[in-house]
């Protein structure tokens, strides 16, 4: 097992290897739920539990795993934690688990948490699984929400943030004499808006690689 | 101690770690019951507003399958049956409350009270239009259901629940 720098970890899920901008995971929920800020919100915190107990579950239980059944062994673990989410969820926020509806059992299915229980907790301690977790799961809930308020704004004029808690920009939309479009809340909508914001962060994220390779090579240079 | 073959070993591991997950998860059930309980009666309590039926009370027959409850009340001054369905299709279940004059044997208003099933459907499910549009039904497959989307589970869940609400109907009347 290999030391593992903890700020690193964590950091590297947000931008470097965001899982919905850099690894394309997730792009199923990223898509289908997005249409509006809160409910955004409500599967990031599905994901961020099932992402961060089935690490640690997988992290615990690595060494006694048979490496042949190893992942129908992450697919139980996992697809526990997701039921666990889904009666929480029905019992107790009931109008979250509506808009969300079939995608919350689709967490089981979720590349981004079977991806890291497989390339990251069945590797490394329970500490820096842990830290992994929360990282890559911070990082999928700032993607989820950069669409989600996109696509809300663009296509109602409002941010709902949770229940009543609303922004309204629509006082933004009336000063252009522009009104929102229903085509960002819909399906082609979600599909303009991820592909455009994951081509912009590439960007940006390959044009910081390039600047600090270039500075190396110029300090090497001058060496 | 011999030691037991590799296959019944992988087996027993996985055995064992379903048991443990299936105890967890029923844990968890039992906390979680009552308030899901809770939220489903408090939906129909709703669901019965937004129907407009008023004084609804329960009407004890023997349920069909698919039938989750039958009330009578009045829809704007006519007497009629609620009748509380539900349809499972591709592991995903639909609930609708279908409205049935008590002499005439029509729908006079529908409406889905459990859409849950293809993410972004609730709004329409929960558009009044689409009662509206059924109102005067006969027969399961007479000038409705409305087509709601292309979305053929919640399509078909509709049609199978309005369904079973006529053969209820019929059984209530003795036809």
């Amino acid at each position: 097992m290999t030391k593992v720098n903890q700020k690193e970890n964590f950091l590297k899920g947000l931008i470097k290897e965001n899982p919905v901008f850099v690894y394309v995971l997730g792009i199923c929920s990223t898509l289908a739920v997005t249409k509006s800020l809160e409910s955004g919100i409500g599967m990031s915190l599905a994901v961020i539990f099932v992402l961060f107990f089935s690490n640690i579950v997988i992290a615990l239980i690595k060494n006694i795993v048979p490496n042949d059944i190893r992942i129908p062994v992450y697919i139980i673990v996992i697809t526990t934690l997701v039921s666990i989410v889904e009666l929480i969820m029905q019992a107790y926020f009931p109008s979250l688990y509506d808009q969300l509806g079939i995608f919350v059992a689709l967490i089981a299915v979720n590349c981004i948490i079977l991806g890291r229980a497989e390339a990251f907790a069945s590797k490394n301690s329970v500490l820096s699984s842990a830290v992994d977790a929360l990282g890559m799961g911070l990082g999928y809930t700032l993607a989820i929400c950069t669409v989600s308020i996109i696509r809300e704004v663009l296509g109602t004029g409002i941010i709902t943030i949770w229940g009543n808690a609303k922004i309204n920009l629509m006082p933004i939309f009336d000063f252009f004499h522009v009104q929102p479009s229903s085509f960002f809340t819909g399906n082609v909508g979600a599909f303009i808006v991820l592909g455009l914001v994951i081509g912009i962060v590439n960007a940006i994220v390959f044009a910081t690689k390039e600047k600090k390779e270039n500075a190396k090579k110029e300090v090497k240079a001058n060496v | 101690m011999k030691k037991l073959p590799y296959p019944l070993y992988l087996a027993l591991f996985l055995g064992a770690l379903g048991i443990i997950a299936a105890g967890l998860l029923a844990g968890v059930n039992i906390l979680t019951a009552p308030a899901i309980k809770a939220n489903e009666e408090k939906r129909l309590e709703e669901q019965l507003k937004v129907i407009e039926v008023e004084s609804p009370s329960i009407v004890k027959v023997e349920l069909l399958a698919g039938v989750v409850g039958v009330y009578e009340g009045t829809y704007q001054g006519t007497e009629c049956y609620v009748f509380n369905t539900e349809d499972t299709n591709e592991h995903l279940t639909v609930r609708v409350l279908v409205v049935i004059d008590k002499e005439a044997g029509k729908i006079i208003n529908l409406s889905v009270s459990m859409p849950a099933t293809t993410h972004g459907l609730d709004n329409q499910f929960a558009n009044n239009k689409f009662g509206v549009i059924n109102a005067g039904a006969n027969d399961y497959e007479g000038k409705f259901v409305y087509n709601i989307s292309n979305a053929t589970t919640s399509t078909t869940s509709v049609k199978n629940c309005v369904k079973v609400a006529f053969e209820q109907y019929k059984g209530i009347k003795g036809e």
